[in-house]
């Protein structure tokens, strides 16, 4: 027997790893990676807040992009042993309600900005600076980074603490994007919407000192519409999952109509109209397919868990993991409470169909008396509640239908003479009353 | 739910004897859930339709009180609601798929959606909306048509069309690949495997919310009334009930059935005067007793089902 068996390396090169990794993000997606881990800072200053005096502040220019905050730092320990190692170590002890949760979004993040980075960090005991040259680091064979840090026994103010991470150069495709105002300003709303937790709870983000703001969801809510509001928990080892969901309908917008999905407060899923959350359930029987009708129809879920591992968020929190076990039970409860609103809008569209005729219906009234709520402020409910109208549909009598064409008026009028009618919808019923007897009434 | 004409215009459900067979037996089993709780804390689910047969036995067997009638015809809303068996049963006008979801769960249920058409994707629906819902102890019960229809030289493969288009092409088995696979009591056969797998599904989604729910089949019927049916159902328990499973002794039964093995239902026309003699040779080991002008085919088909064999007789009342 051989004494030493043939090797054959298959360890990863660096340029491989570094395409690999980038390739499957988005580059906003991955600025908001970063701030991630601000919010993540935050949340572990001041748990759920509120989070007045932290900032996190971006600038982006076509030349470098720069991150900054105060909330907390990176101490001398996680910088060595956690957080530039590519992967969340098992040992590492989580963040509770953390965001970061992989191990890989900030590296992923700078290695898809640009050539060089620099982080420097200080937390209450120590500080560290880190300065990367990626170009020339992915041909060293090492995997190790040049760090130069120093801790204190001295504890720094919370105010002094943070960090600040700075890329220079960026990507020429990136400096290009960066150029665009309108990268600009997609990059903002789509901070705004992933954060809009944090932001709400009084976290001040900037973007070239332009302060972000929010709108939260909001859902109508009346004495006669109540919104669904459904909060459970979903027990597991090692930390339960607590799910809030809400239901109901808000301002007819096509484009934001659908599910907003929720983990630990980062907005992974928005106006979500596919089947991943419900819609066309069972070939389209138990939900039917999104279509412009449900224009006002809003959903909202909340899954927060101390235990991050468990949220059915994928890497680049751009959407759910189907198949994971949680957000199969959520799904569920999110079909539960999707079905009566999709009832209610039917009825309302029915009920428009017939405004013409009979003027606004009881469902289109209850809807305009109802006024945009926070979320927060609506009342636990297991299901979306509407008056139902309070006259019954006219009993017996045979179901009917509506029946509707256009005709050249010379003929209609032609028509009419022969008729004697006095109404279009007389030649209409005359007509056809004409050849129902003729042709299909046997009595 | 929908059909062109509801089978209570066409049939009249008291004499369609292969049905009382099976009501009978499903009636026998369901006794046995008072393990699980005491039956009059049971809520009944069904479709009553004109003749809310299934609910007077329900509440005459079962001693149920709480009953709830889906009904999609709201224009026949009085017809319906005069024809509604006792006091407390609750009409609720609507499609199922509508009405399913929006009711309250907490207490365990006896659902029976007792279709006349075929199995469809609103029929599996129905189903997933139960299942994702219902309380430990319930019981789900679906009956569907599962006629194959005549196979037409000329048409080849209608049959596998009809059932895609009926539950769309993702739910059809592996290996269902021409209109043989779905002749005789086949397509019955398939159905079953089909509304195994939806209740399934559902039970698993759940089982991270309720305490591991799992679901034991319980019946699966053959019959006709002239057309092929099927039945399926079950019982849907939490870890804690299902250890108690065994108390029921379901297995006791021969009509129970927990795989793809079908309990066929075969109703022999026998005289007033035959069944009274079969019944005094009965139970028996071999249904080989009695005389040879009654064939042996019946009189095994009837000593299957004689306590359950429906006797018809015309009344004026």
């Amino acid at each position: 027997m051989p004494p030493n068996p043939p090797l054959i390396d298959a360890s990863p090169t660096k340029e491989f790893f570094i395409e690999m990794l980038t390739r499957d993000i988005e580059l906003i997606p991955a600025i908001i990676d970063l701030v991630d881990n601000c919010v993540d800072g935050a949340r572990r200053l001041k748990a759920d807040g509120p989070y007045e005096g932290l900032h996190v502040r971006l600038t982006i220019t076509p030349t470098a992009f720069v991150i900054g905050d105060n909330c907390g730092g990176i101490d001398l320990e996680t910088a060595t042993k956690y957080a530039f190692r590519f992967g969340r170590p098992g040992k590492m002890a989580p963040t509770a309600h953390s965001i970061g949760q992989f191990g890989v979004g900030m590296k992923r993040a700078l290695f898809k900005l640009g050539t060089a980075f620099t982080v420097r960090s200080t937390a209450e005991h120590s500080t560290f600076a880190l300065a990367v040259d990626v170009s020339k680091w992915s041909k060293e064979d090492s995997w190790q980074l040049p760090f130069e840090g120093s801790s204190s026994a001295k504890a720094t103010p919370v105010a002094k603490r943070g960090t600040t991470i700075t890329v220079d150069p960026l990507h020429p495709t990136i400096a290009a994007d960066f150029a665009l105002e309108t990268f600009q300003s997609n990059l903002r709303e789509e901070i705004e919407r992933a954060h809009q937790d944090a932001i709400s709870k009084g976290l001040a983000i900037t973007l070239n000192r332009t302060p972000l703001h929010v709108n939260l969801g909001t859902l109508l809510q009346s004495a006669a519409i109540r919104p669904a509001r459904r909060e459970f928990s979903l027990n597991g080892a090692p930390d339960s999952v607590d799910v809030t969901i809400y239901c109901g309908i808000g301002e007819s917008s096509p484009r934001d109509a659908g599910w907003y999905v929720f983990c630990n407060g980062r907005l992974v899923m928005e106006a979500d109209q596919t089947s991943a959350t419900g819609w066309g359930a069972r070939g389209g029987q138990a939900i039917p397919s999104y279509h412009n009708q449900f224009a006002t129809f809003r959903g909202y879920v909340f899954m927060e868990s101390n235990d991050a591992g468990r949220l059915p968020w994928n890497t680049t929190k751009t959407g759910v993991d189907a198949d994971s076990e949680v957000f199969r039970s959520v799904r569920l409860e999110m079909l539960q409470v999707m079905r009566p609103v999709i009832d209610f809008l039917n009825r309302l569209d029915a009920e428009n169909d017939r405004e013409e005729e009979e003027g606004p219906g009881p469902l289109t009234v209850a809807v305009e008396s109802a006024k945009p709520v926070p979320l927060a402020e609506t009342k636990p409910s297991v299901a979306f509640t509407w008056p139902e109208p309070k006259a019954k549909p006219k009993p017996s009598g045979p179901k009917t239908g509506r029946i509707q064409y256009d005709k050249p008026v010379s003929q209609i009028n032609a028509v009419k003479a022969v008729l004697g009618a006095t109404t279009y919808v007389e030649v209409g019923q005359r007509t056809f009353d004409y050849f129902y007897e003729a042709e299909c009434d046997d009595t | 739910m929908s059909e062109r004409t509801p089978s209570y215009e066409r049939v009249n459900y008291r004499l369609r004897p292969a049905k009382h067979v099976e009501r009978g037996m499903i009636l026998e089993a369901l006794q046995r859930l008072s393990v699980f709780a005491p039956l009059r804390q049971y809520r009944y689910i069904g479709f009553g339709s004109t003749y809310f047969a299934d609910f007077i036995v329900v509440h005459r067997v079962l001693g149920i009180n709480k009953m709830i009638s889906i009904e999609e015809d709201e224009a026949k809303r009085a017809r319906f609601l005069f024809n509604r068996p006792f006091r407390t049963v609750k009409l609720i006008f609507g499609h199922s798929n509508a009405v399913l979801p929006t009711l309250a769960w907490t207490t365990p249920s006896i659902v029976w959606l007792d279709y006349d058409g075929p199995l469809t994707n609103s029929v599996l629906a129905d189903i997933g909306w139960v299942c994702s819902a219902a309380a430990s102890g319930s019981v789900l019960i679906v009956t569907v048509r599962a006629d194959p229809g005549a196979i037409s030289v000329d048409d080849k493969g209608a049959r596998i069309r009809t059932l895609k288009k009926n539950i769309g092409a993702k739910n059809v088995p592996n290996g269902i690949t021409n209109d043989g696979h779905l002749a005789d009591w086949r397509l019955a056969e398939v159905g079953r495997t089909v509304i195994d797998s939806t209740i399934r599904e559902a039970v698993r989604d759940r089982s991270t919310r309720a305490a591991q729910m799992s679901y034991e089949q319980l019946f699966n019927f053959h019959y006709r009334d002239g057309v092929r049916m099927s039945t399926v159902g079950g019982v849907l328990l939490d870890a804690g009930h299902r250890s108690e499973l065994d108390r029921c002794s379901f297995k006791d039964l021969s009509y129970i059935k927990s795989g793809s093995d079908a309990c066929l239902i075969s109703v022999p026309f026998l005289t007033n005067r035959e069944v009274r003699w079969l019944d005094r040779h009965l139970p028996a080991t071999a249904a080989g007793t009695g005389v040879a002008m009654i064939p042996q085919r019946d009189r095994d088909a009837y000593a299957d089902i004689y306590r359950f064999f429906p006797t018809f007789v015309d009344a004026e009342f």
